[in-house]
């Protein structure tokens, strides 16, 4: 898979994409940076533990991260995420599908990231 | 003062791969130092000091964060030495009025493109490097500015010289009349200034005195030489012609009102006009009494005294230094205050050291 179709795939903006990688070159490097971080899997484990501190901090990461990067929709699924975890009282009972939601956008990305040639 | 190259972006970010993306973006213009955390930042500010162009800073991070950096500086080197940029995923206004008001100088929002960073970058980065360039040049010309009213202070000190010494040439005078009593005048000075703060004279009024004193017979340039020049003894109507100096030479002063400022230019009418009353306030032209004449006049007046006894004029031979010391200390010219005469004894090997120095016979 080519960047291009990447974010065809994954509902992204190419062009916008583009606008904060440069080129598909520094794009892929980043991407692939961006699963072996794993940011998300930090985050999710914050989540599970109901370490409310660091499901923020993980959260907030990760949104800037996924919406720099391009991948907008993960970007969304986390900031809703990152909202939740932002209020003390919200976060007692973060709804599941939120959290289905966002596994569901970066498995997404994560399979279309190691698809890259 | 070296100059430096500032050529250092610092760029801080818990998040490597925002590290990463703003290394890429800034590393065409700046040499770029990423920073983890709050306390790497602080380090690295520490370490390259000067050479920071700019910083790129992150709120939210882990340990230090981006405020405590920001509270770091205020409290330490002050912010406003570089352009801080907040690089936020924040967006509300209370996030950023609390940053703009820290002093900060931009916001970049995440998702951030490369275009915006390195024209946000270069636009905060040449505004500083103005302003700073603007301050320097503020300072050069302060130092200018300065340096001119140095020289003008001297032009205006040469200026009173040759106006008391064309004076005092007319009276022919031995020639140092004027550098003695400035002299005398000045040592006297520093003794009240030492040793009577009530009359408030502090190092810069003790120079303008020394100064000053140079004018104190300038209104004789509108006496007779017929009476000026008289040898012997003066009739009373005579005496009373001299008596005017005081009085033209406040005059003539007055008309100088464009060319001094306002205090520097009393305390030499006081001066002129003063420097014959006694402390009795049997002196003229006014008659004033004990302090109410001016302490300027009081000391340039023991000054030209002592000069005026241990000199020769057309009228009268030099006394001795002993014999001048027993006349004025004695009252038999006139009475003095009596704290000057404290200083007037006191300072007697002073005197003694400046008359040897300045007797052109010698």
């Amino acid at each position: 898979m080519t960047v291009r179709e990447l974010y065809e795939t994954l509902g992204g903006d190419y062009k916008e994409a583009m606008s904060r990688l440069m080129n598909d070159q520094f794009a892929s490097l980043m991407l692939k940076k961006f699963l072996a971080n794993n940011e998300y899997g930090k985050m999710a484990e914050a989540f599970a533990q109901g370490d409310r501190a660091s499901a923020f901090r993980y959260s907030h990461n990760l949104k800037g991260v996924a919406l720099n990067l391009g991948l907008n929709r993960l970007g969304e699924a986390v900031s809703a995420l990152c909202e939740i975890a932002r209020d003390e009282a919200a976060q007692e009972n973060c709804p599941p599908e939120l959290l289905e939601k966002a596994a569901a956008e970066y498995e997404a990305a994560a399979s279309a990231i190691r698809s890259l040639g | 003062m070296e100059e430096l190259k500032k050529d250092i972006a610092v760029v801080v970010d818990d998040m490597e791969l925002n590290r990463d993306l703003l290394v890429m973006m800034l590393e065409q213009d700046y040499t770029v130092v990423p920073c983890g955390d709050g306390l790497e930042a602080v380090k690295a500010l520490e370490t390259y000091r000067d050479r920071v162009a700019v910083m790129l800073l992150d709120l939210i991070m882990p340990g230090m964060d981006g405020y405590a950096v920001l509270e770091h500086l205020s409290s330490t080197v002050g912010i406003g030495r570089f352009p801080i940029l907040i690089i936020s995923g924040e967006s509300d206004v209370e996030t950023e009025s609390k940053c703009l008001s820290a002093g900060v100088t931009d916001f970049i929002k995440k998702p951030f493109t490369i275009e915006l960073v390195r024209h946000r970058v270069r636009n905060a980065v040449s505004l500083y490097s103005y302003r700073n360039h603007l301050e320097e040049i503020v300072d050069a010309q302060t130092e200018v500015l300065r340096e001119q009213n140095k020289r003008l202070a001297e032009m205006n000190d040469r200026i009173v010289e040759v106006l008391a010494n064309i004076v005092e040439a007319r009276n022919l005078e031995s020639g140092s009349h004027v550098k003695r009593v400035k002299g005398y005048s000045r040592i006297l000075a520093e003794y009240v200034r030492d040793h009577y703060p009530e009359y408030g004279l502090d190092d810069a009024k003790v120079a303008e005195i020394f100064h000053a004193s140079a004018m104190h017979d300038i209104g004789k340039i509108r006496v007779s030489d017929v009476v000026l020049l008289k040898p012997g003894r003066l009739t009373p109507e005579e005496f009373e012609l001299i008596k005017l100096h005081c009085v033209y030479g406040y005059e003539i002063l007055e008309g100088c009102r464009t060319l001094w400022d306002g205090d520097y230019l009393d305390l030499c009418m006081q001066i002129c006009r003063h420097h014959h009353e006694k402390w009795d306030g049997r002196g003229y032209p006014d008659g004033l009494k004990g302090d109410d004449i001016p302490i300027a006049a009081q000391i340039v007046s023991v000054a030209d005294c002592f000069d005026a006894l241990t000199t020769e004029r057309v009228y009268k031979k030099a006394f001795t230094v002993d014999k001048a010391y027993e006349m004025i200390l004695g009252g038999e010219c006139g009475q003095f205050n009596p704290k000057l005469m404290k200083a007037f004894s006191e300072c007697r090997e002073k005197f003694e050291r400046l008359k040897a120095e300045t007797e052109p016979e010698a």
